[in-house]
């Protein structure tokens, strides 16, 4: 079966004073049907981006440059910004964001935010009882809906956000750090939620996070993006129990582990995506740098299976 | 952000690649480049500002001269005739000395008054004018101890009785420009109808001096209704030097009120935000006092009751201004203090007054430059104000001053534009600069965030 | 802490900062006001002394040591009565207790309409007309300042948004009262369309009709000057607020779930945004009462800050503090009404964070 979201050498860039930042360089990824894929990396590395890409959110001096998205075959980029809006937009797209964010408006209680939603995207059904609906499953108090968003804790706030994510049964679900801000047992918590509303919902989930430990439960494919770039992508299992990539090796390395008595960091720096070094983007922190990492820049193939790795060690 | 990043030179910067930041830049400096020469040039025309007799030879409430340009018949300018002396009799007690005048007139108004000068090295005892017209008409002028320049409003009396001999009755506001009607109008009932005989003038002075007396200089002024590049005000004085002259004024009581009062201000502000507790409320709550005095009325009551000089206003205006910047200063503060508190919190453990002047200050300098700025007009609108009501530092020429004889002299009803424009196109003119630049730098610091 | 107590203790705050401010004033005041008083009681002392002999010179011999004595007598009264021969702190207590009762006493000079000597009648016989003429220029500017800023923000890049930066450069470089004493020699005496000043015409009509709209007509020139300088820096303001509203997390939510752009404005925005914009409008109406002085002047507009030009100019002190504390009671009533709007607008108010 193909995929249902296949994004082909999608290009982001930014346009700032100091120069054109890539945010995003020619990535390709796919989601397929009731698939949960992760994409990993560290902070700026362009995980954010490419998600607001997807939903088309990107603002000035920020600019889709180049790439495809096909959503279920059509090329969602091509489509206008209000059919964009009215067809995809929520209803089959839908996206929650990091746990700190204020994703609610604070001056609107929680059920009006998620009855508004229903109403722009003209929903036909009782929107009170839907609400209710959506609260249940999240696992909230229906009291919730009369509540502030400033009234609920993180964790609350991020169900109730996921509920209105939810509210017109949309086919994918982008996850940009959704549990980074809260406290361990909170995400526990969230991680499980999701699970149940993938198995009960069919849910198609993209989870972006740079917690490495966190992607090992829940995902089944695994992107790995730095600076920009994929750097390595494959079965998620298969990637955790044999990183090829430098970079991948480095960040399971990192993950805190109870057996080890150390944390090993990744020396450096990210480069200034306007910036970016000659040849691999990787090459000024790579322990394996060789004198063609800094001229070329390698390009992401296919090594065994469903593996790809950027690099010139294969 | 490095300190780099929020140094001064990214705001130079900022301000300079914007385009109305180079303007802004620029119509700065050539202001504080005029006003060095306003100083310069005019430094003693400056001490005669208030001194009515230095401009007894200019035109009274003239417009700008460029106004010749629109109608050549009926504005211009001054005209001079110089003559030679003649001694007609000298004897022990007294000599008498001529000084005769012939000339052309074919504007189509009268002059707006006729000036006298006669510099003489000893008091002229008496001085006495026959004024004759093209048509053979005569006036005659007459007065005792008269000064070295005297006017047609010297000769009042004597033109009052020949304006009443001609119309019946003696007018009843008597200015220059009517007198002048009456010298160089068709006798009868329209003397002052405005006609102009045009034609061949003489005016006799003959004057009564001492013996030995010398005629060191003389001129006949036909005044003109035109003068300057801004006209003149109701002592002749040319509305150009005033405006420049006012400028240094201006840019400085602007500076000082404004670097004062921003920087006492945001210095206030930033540490009552960033220490937080009491003694953010108890500065909190003082700030709230200046904020709620009324600053205007007070501003005049001060300047009433004490007036102040140049520095002592500046000083009054910062005292009731800092609260705005404090308040500005104090809410930033606050939401740095919650970014830059987490790393203080794990880096330095409690934040002390170095935290402060590395952390802190840094953040707050763009508000500083943008209201520093900002408040430079403000400051100078705030003096210019002052000035007009009357409240100025004496002696201190100021645009609001002018606009104020402006006022007082009905400048409004009696259609001398010039006067009540001019100056208040300078205020415009020189805020403009400083509130382009302000604003720039505003918006770099809401753009770079 | 919970927000009654909050609203508690910023009702504490600002009785003292009233206090506060007007010992302020009086403080500046007090030396001038001393000496003027003096004279004043010399002068009337030498009226009285006048009108004595005056009076007895058709009654044969004067006795100078008896009238003396009389003059003598009515001077300590004029002095006890202008509280001079009191200890300085007596004084001031006495007036700060007289104006936080509101009993401004009666001016030195000054009348009423009414021929009322009461500072309280003189200042309610004229603050109406400021009202009239500058809070309803105030209203335009906050309607009109509003709705541009609002434009700008909703259309930024575009001719809006380059509008408004250009006419707040107006506000901030013009004074009202320069505009409105060019529009006078311009519009009324060089074409006479409008009124050169006064409130209405002279004599005034006695028709109530006939009266509002000789008010109207005079209030165009000083209307027309006020909305022009100040709009463009209300606009200004509002568009910073909306625009620093706009980069907040919950704007790009808003559009993520397919909220369009201007319900994410109108609603969303503008209401997160009103609590601030309240201040502002808060501060506004308030300001409008002290602020009119000069453009008053020029106008020959007889409210408040013509008063108090006015009273400054007599030495009249009883009315300086009764203004002052009328202008600052409005701004600190201002701003606690704001507290109050403030509460209601912003749900995270109430509860007390």
């Amino acid at each position: 079966m193909p995929p249902i979201l296949s994004i082909e050498n999608l290009s982001i860039h930014f346009y700032t004073p100091k120069g054109v930042r890539k945010a995003v360089d020619r990535v390709s990824l796919e989601l397929n049907k009731k698939e949960v894929v992760g994409v990993a990396g560290e902070s700026g590395s362009g995980k954010s981006t490419l998600a607001l890409g997807i939903m088309r959110l990107i603002a000035p001096p920020g600019k889709i440059v180049d790439g495809k998205i096909f959503y279920h075959g059509d090329d969602i980029l091509r489509y206008s910004e209000s059919e964009f809006n009215s067809k995809i937009r929520w209803k089959k797209i839908a996206m929650i964001f990091q746990g700190s964010l204020n994703g609610f408006t604070p001056v609107f209680k929680i059920g009006e935010q998620i009855e508004e939603v229903l109403e722009v995207h003209e929903y036909k059904g009782d929107f009170k009882e839907r609400v209710k609906e959506l609260l249940k499953m999240v696992e909230l108090d229906p009291s919730v809906a009369d509540r502030y968003p400033h009234e609920l804790s993180g964790g609350m706030k991020q169900r109730a956000f996921i509920a209105m994510a939810l509210a017109l049964n949309p086919e994918v679900l982008i996850c940009d750090e959704p549990t980074t801000a809260l406290d361990v047992i909170t995400q526990a918590k969230i991680i499980n939620l999701l699970k149940t509303l993938k198995k009960d919902l069919g849910l198609s989930i993209i989870f972006i996070t740079h917690d490495m430990a966190l992607l090992s439960e829940i995902s089944d494919k695994l992107y790995i993006m730095y600076a920009g770039g994929i750097m390595e992508s494959g079965n998620s299992l298969d990637i955790y129990k044999n990183p090829k990539h430098p970079y991948t090796q480095l960040l399971m390395e990192a993950i805190a582990d109870i057996n080890k008595d150390y944390i090993k960091g990744i020396p450096g720096f990210m480069p200034d995506l306007a910036n970016l070094p000659s040849g691999c983007r990787f090459s000024d922190r790579c322990p394996y740098a060789m004198d063609i990492c800094r001229r070329k820049e390698p390009e992401l193939k296919k090594i065994e299976g469903d593996r790809n790795v950027a690099c010139w060690l294969y | 952000m490095s300190s780099a990043e929020t140094g001064i030179k990214l705001y130079l910067n900022t301000i300079l690649k914007n385009k109305s930041g180079i303007v802004g830049v620029a119509m700065i400096i050539l202001f504080i480049a005029l006003s060095i020469y306003g100083m310069a040039a005019y430094k003693n025309v400056a001490s005669e500002w208030n001194n009515a007799n230095y401009w007894r030879t200019y035109p009274k409430v003239a417009m700008p001269a460029w106004m010749i340009y629109f109608s050549p018949n009926k504005i211009f300018s001054t005209k001079t005739f110089v003559s030679q002396p003649k001694t007609l009799y000298s004897s022990s007690s007294y000599e008498i000395v001529q000084v005769d005048y012939k000339f052309k007139w074919n504007k189509g108004s009268a002059p707006s008054d006729v000036v006298f000068y006669v510099d003489t090295s000893s008091p002229i005892e008496t001085i006495n004018i026959v004024w004759k017209k093209p048509d053979g008409a005569q006036v005659t002028l007459s007065q005792s101890s008269p000064s070295e320049a005297t006017d047609l409003l010297s000769y009042t009396s004597s033109l009052d009785s020949y304006i009443s001999s001609q119309i019946g009755y003696v007018p009843p506001r008597v200015v220059a420009s009517t007198l002048s009607k009456a010298l160089f109008g068709y006798e009868g009932k329209g003397l002052l109808n405005g006609t102009v005989e045009k034609g061949t003038y003489e005016a006799k002075i003959t004057l009564v001096v001492p013996p030995h007396t010398k005629v060191v200089a003389n001129k006949l002024y036909l005044e003109g209704n035109a003068y300057g590049i801004f006209g003149t005000d109701i002592y002749g004085r040319p509305l150009g030097i005033g405006i420049l002259l006012g400028l240094p004024n201006a840019l400085e009581i602007g500076f000082l009120t404004s670097i004062i009062s921003v920087i006492g201000g945001v210095i206030i502000g930033g540490i009552s935000g960033y220490l937080g507790g009491k003694t953010d409320s108890a500065i909190n709550w003082v700030t709230l006092v200046m904020l709620s005095l009324p600053i205007l009325p007070f501003l005049v009551v001060m300047s009433y009751v004490m007036r102040p000089t140049l520095l002592m206003e500046a000083l009054f205006i910062s005292f009731l201004v800092w609260s705005f910047y404090a308040i500005i200063a104090r809410s930033s503060a606050q939401s740095i203090r919650k970014e830059v508190y987490v790393e203080a919190d794990k880096v330095l453990g409690i934040p002390s007054y170095r935290t402060f002047f590395t952390h802190f200050m840094p953040r707050l300098t763009p508000f500083a430059i943008a209201y520093t700025a900002l408040g430079v007009p403000a400051g100078i609108i705030l003096v210019e104000t002052l000035a007009f009501l009357g409240l100025a530092p004496p002696g201190l020429i100021t645009w609001g001053a002018i606009l104020n004889g402006a006022e007082q002299n009905f400048a409004a009803v009696n259609g001398w534009w010039w006067w009540i424009l001019f100056p208040g196109l300078m205020i415009i003119l020189v805020s403009i600069p400083f509130v382009i630049i302000g604003f720039s730098v505003e918006r770099g610091i809401f753009g770079g965030r | 802490m919970g927000y009654k107590t909050y609203l508690a203790k910023q009702v504490i705050i600002y009785v003292t900062v009233l206090i506060a401010a007007m010992s302020i004033l009086y403080v500046f005041t007090y030396p001038v006001i001393q000496t003027v008083l003096r004279k004043t009681i010399q002068d009337e002392a030498l009226h009285f002394k006048q009108a004595i002999l005056k009076h007895a010179s058709g009654h044969g011999t004067l006795n100078m040591t008896k009238i003396n004595l009389e003059v003598h007598r009515y001077e300590a009264q004029l002095i006890s009565s202008y509280g001079l021969n009191r200890p300085v702190y007596a004084k001031y207590f006495i007036q700060m207790y007289n104006l936080m009762t509101f009993h401004f006493g009666n001016a030195y000079y000054l009348t009423a309409p009414s021929g009322s000597r009461k500072v309280s009648a003189i200042i309610a016989a004229y603050l109406p007309y400021t009202i009239i003429l500058f809070t309803t220029g105030t209203l335009i500017v906050i309607f009109a300042g509003t709705i541009i800023g609002l434009l700008s923000a909703r259309y930024a890049g575009t001719f809006w948004d380059k509008l408004v930066p250009t006419i707040a450069v107006i506000h901030s470089s013009l004074p009202t009262w320069w505009l409105g004493f060019l529009f006078i020699a311009a519009l009324a005496y060089g074409i006479h369309a409008f009124p050169p000043g006064g409130i209405t015409s002279v004599p005034p009509p006695k028709n109530p009709l006939m009266y509002s709209a000789s008010m109207l007509y005079h209030m165009a020139l000083p209307l027309l000057a006020f909305t022009i300088v100040n709009v463009g820096g209300f606009a200004y303001i509002i568009r910073s607020l909306v625009i620093s509203t706009t980069k907040e997390d919950f704007v790009v939510t808003a559009k993520a779930r397919g909220l369009s752009d201007s319900r994410i404005l109108y609603r969303h925005i503008l209401k997160t945004a009103s609590p601030a914009i309240s201040t502002q409008v808060a501060l506004a109406i308030a300001g409008s009462f002290a602020g009119g002085l000069t453009t008053e002047i020029v106008f020959n507009w007889h409210g408040l800050g013509w008063l108090t030009y006015v009273a400054i100019l007599s030495n009249d002190l009883p009315v300086i503090l009764g203004i002052t504390f009328v202008l600052t009671v409005i701004l600190l009533l201002a701003l606690f009404i704001d507290e109050l709007v403030k509460g209601y607008l912003d749900p995270r108010l109430k509860v007390g964070e």
